[in-house]
């Protein structure tokens, strides 16, 4: 077994993303990395959702391309999604449903499986809901899972159920007794046993806020972010912090500048709507110095846009949102281990640099699992604030002007250490002051202590080949399938280079500059309309380089950006 | 415990307000109930907004946020949570407590942190020179009403007893010993204390004179504070200017449920986080 995209799509309310996901936990137990992705509607009860898992000895980097196993619950999408499947993949459906057309049964070997789901649910069982358990079932028989794994996960996810176990069973049955196997598909598990996680991008954040300090978490409800709170909302009181749910996104970086002032580490996390509404607060935990981390789990937009879906459209607003020049830290990681990382960072950066950190992830990297190796958390060094010592030596002065810009803090409760802290433009001591020194020095302070950050951090990961003919660069979620991409392109004999910047703001620009001369032609790609990261690069480095940009509610697929490099150097070739 | 000089309070900065500002006895009065109550000034945190009153962090020696506009309560809110020994005092105007920040008056009040939140109410805009205010009373021409205001006022009282506030009340720059007085019962009261204080504006407010306000105002009878139908009943006086304590009772803070929850999550010890890493084992 190499590598198999296992899709189920269905309406929403029909299961079809619990069945999903106990098949890629299924898959994670017998030791096979799995990445899932999902979509699904906005509403909670109808319109087409989609599940979609692959399944690999090796680690998975993307989504991929096309379809192995398709399941359809529902008859909406059977068209688009067969259309989908590979050459010897195997479409599943409700028996009634059966009337695809003759192009899909005709055009590539597929082997089809008309499968009796609401017959057995509703006749046999009585329990029209559990169509997704029949079909699990069915799947288990065919595909050779163990059986009892797949009842103990069912269980799990279902605990009170008990009907979900009957119908299960019922599928089981039907698939042992009724199904003549004329697939080569069969996902027993892999012997071998190493030391994996199984988790989401939103829940690789939560852990890893816990992880990284994080203490008092304020928000407001929001897809795709929602998790994040969920998580930290039943895990945060063990550890001696709290979640409060405020009454919008206003009060949620309110309430967290506030914990944070008093000596918290405090997170928020929300989606573009939410950090729109935070923008204002942002301004304020630049300008007063005040660190805090918020998580932007991006959705199309603009406006309420597509709450469910994918994007990468919030570039401009994490890095400029905010009146006035408030300069603040944006991260971007690209897999969910690279959540933890750069989520544990953020609470260090933010603490070092005493300003927001903003870590921009998406629905596709927040909401899809991942197998992961087991991270050492413990081992990533944290750090706190600069403190105030009250040792008698200088008088204390909140915004004391150092070499570095960082000043040391106090926190309240504190004796010696009182001051007040302010948006407006405030002298060395926090008290107003509107003097044109004061306002020059105090911006310069600002902006210079974040100026070695491109150098101490991992700001970017490089792949593929040096002296290559196409530069490729991106941020977030895409890496997966830009490296893909690569593997295939070099495979073809062209030479591709990939960068990643993991630091949004400030732009590593001289790391940035060392990409761009080592290849000969270069192109963003990114999940937005206008391309916002090339605009940065575009007026930081006076190039004019090629994009990619899809704005369509999904990620990048591997393909679309292999033949993107095929076209690139193929026209570099014809002007040569 | 050490006795405590009136001086210790004093913030370095001096206060910029006009001559006669209604404010001014709100901050000797916070001076005189520091020193009664010997606070320590570490132990002490002002929060504010924008606005005139909003300044009033930088002339206490203590801790202060002077944050964004309308965002005073929740950002008090997330201060105390953090460290509840902490003596949280939020002040704010009529402009960034019953408009912009109005929604947050609701939801603090319905959670109860023990947070003192001062309101001084002017009536009007006070700081971008003198605008129609939540609080203004209808007709009133001000600058961006030039044919008269069209709305009613909001009732700050009545929606502080309507939204859960577990101590209500009303004072008066113009009588500073009550002011002090309840700014006393307040910092005694476990829970979210508010007192609306009507605090003129002698620059730009030519109706609410200290000598029209001061015709107009009466103290509240005695009467149970927890009897809420009674204390709405005198909330919705039409003069509005029942000065006093309109409602106390004593219920949970948000910390004090805070704090059960964390215990109760810790009864068998601080959690570890390699346990939670193996909850996401495959």
């Amino acid at each position: 077994m190499e590598d198999i995209i296992l899709r189920v799509v269905g309406e929403a309310g029909e299961g079809v993303i619990s069945l999903g996901e106990i098949i890629a936990r299924a898959c994670a137990r017998l030791s096979y990395h799995v990445l899932t992705y999902r979509t699904y509607p906005a509403e909670i009860r109808g319109g087409p959702t989609m599940f979609q898992v692959r399944i690999s000895p090796d680690p998975v980097l993307s989504q991929g391309d096309g379809v192995d196993i398709l399941l359809a619950l529902n008859p909406a999408s059977l068209e688009s999604d067969g259309a989908e499947l590979r050459t010897g993949g195997v479409f599943l459906y409700d028996a009634p449903d059966a009337n695809v057309s003759q192009e899909i049964k005709d055009g590539a070997r597929i082997i089809h499986y008309p499968l009796p789901l609401t017959e057995i649910a509703t006749k046999e069982l009585n329990y029209y809901l559990g169509k997704n358990m029949v079909a699990l079932g069915i799947m288990t028989a065919l595909f050779g899972f163990p059986y009892n794994l797949i009842i103990e996960l069912v269980y799990q996810r279902y605990p009170k159920a008990e009907k979900n176990l009957q119908a299960l069973e019922a599928g089981f049955q039907y698939g042992k007794l009724h199904l003549e196997k004329r697939d080569q598909f069969l996902l027993k598990g892999r012997g071998s046993k190493e030391d994996r996680l199984i988790l989401t991008g939103n829940e690789a954040i939560a852990l890893a806020a816990l992880a990284g300090g994080c203490r008092f978490f304020a928000g407001y409800p929001i897809t795709p972010a929602t998790e994040i709170m969920e998580w930290l909302a039943q895990k945060l009181p063990p550890f001696g912090g709290i979640v409060l749910q405020m009454e919008d996104e206003l009060a949620a970086l309110a309430a967290v500048l506030g914990a944070s002032f008093a000596g918290k580490k405090a997170m928020t996390a929300t989606s573009g709507p939410g950090l729109s509404l935070m923008s204002e607060l942002l301004g304020l935990a630049s300008m007063a110095e005040l660190p805090v981390v918020v998580v932007d789990v991006q959705r199309a937009g603009p406006s309420t846009g597509i709450p469910t879906k994918t994007e990468q459209s919030d570039l401009n607003l994490a890095c400029l949102g905010s009146h006035g020049e408030a300069p603040r830290i944006v991260l971007a990681p690209s897999t969910v281990e690279e959540c933890l990382y750069y989520t544990i960072q953020a609470f260090n950066l933010a603490d070092i640099y005493q300003t927001a950190v903003i870590l921009l992830t998406d629905q596709f990297l927040g909401q899809r699992l991942e197998t992961i190796p087991k991270p050492e958390l413990l081992s990533i060094p944290r750090h706190d604030r600069l403190k105030y010592l009250a040792n008698g030596e200088a008088k204390f002065l909140r915004y004391r002007l150092t070499p570095t810009g960082i000043s040391p803090v106090a926190f309240p409760g504190e004796a010696g250490g009182m001051h007040v802290i302010t948006g407006l433009e405030h002298n060395p001591a926090g008290a107003p002051d509107y003097s044109p020194e004061t306002h020059q020095a105090m911006m310069a302070k600002r902006f210079k202590k974040l100026e070695p950050l491109p150098q101490t951090i991992e700001a970017r990961k490089a792949f593929g080949d040096q002296e290559a003919e196409l530069g490729i660069i991106g941020w977030g979620s895409s890496q997966g399938a830009v490296q893909e991409a690569i593997s295939q392109a070099r495979q073809a004999g062209y030479r591709v280079a990939a960068l990643y910047l993991k630091l949004l703001y400030p732009l590593p620009i001289e790391q940035i500059r060392e990409f761009i001369r080592s290849v000969k032609k270069i192109l963003i790609l990114e999940g937005n309309y206008t391309g916002q990261l090339a605009r940065f690069i575009r007026s930081e480095l006076l190039i004019n380089p090629i994009q990619l940009n899809i704005c369509a509610g999904r990620p990048f697929s591997p393909r679309e950006v292999y033949s993107k490099i095929e076209d690139e150097i193929m026209s570099l070739h014809q002007h040569m | 415990m050490t006795k405590r000089s009136i001086l210790e309070y004093r913030g370095e900065v001096s206060p910029v307000w006009c001559s006669f500002c209604g404010d001014y006895a709100v901050l000797n009065s916070l001076y005189q109930v520091f020193q009664r109550k010997k606070l320590a000034p570490e132990e002490i945190v002002l929060v504010s907004g924008i606005g005139c009153s909003s300044r009033l962090p930088h002339f206490v020696n203590a801790y202060g946020f002077h944050g964004v506009h309308g965002r005073t309560l929740p950002t008090a809110m997330g201060i105390k949570l953090a460290n509840p020994q902490l003596t949280v005092i939020a002040v704010a105007g009529d402009g960034d407590g019953f408009g912009i920040g109005l929604g947050h008056f609701i939801h603090t009040a319905r959670k109860n942190p023990d947070l003192k939140y001062l309101v001084m109410d002017n009536s009007l805009y006070a700081q971008t020179k003198g605008q129609v205010s939540p609080t203004t009373c209808p007709h009133r021409v001000t600058p961006s009403t030039p044919y008269g205001v069209m709305e009613e006022p909001i009732n700050p009282i009545a929606l502080a007893i309507l939204s859960g506030a577990t101590f209500v009340a009303r004072a008066y720059s113009g009588k500073p010993e009550l002011l002090t007085e309840l700014l006393l019962q307040a910092i005694d009261h476990p829970g979210f204390a508010f007192i609306q204080i009507i605090s003129p504006c002698v620059t730009f407010n030519p109706t609410d004179t200290y000598r029209s306000l001061t015709q107009k105002s009466y103290l509240v009878s005695d009467y149970p504070l927890e009897d809420r139908v009674k204390a709405l009943e005198l909330a919705q006086a039409e003069d509005r200017m029942a000065l006093g304590l309109f409602y106390r009772v004593r219920r949970p803070t948000i910390e004090e449920a805070v704090r059960e929850i964390v215990e109760a999550a810790q009864r068998e010890g601080p959690a570890e986080l390699a346990g939670l890493v193996e909850e996401f084992n495959v």
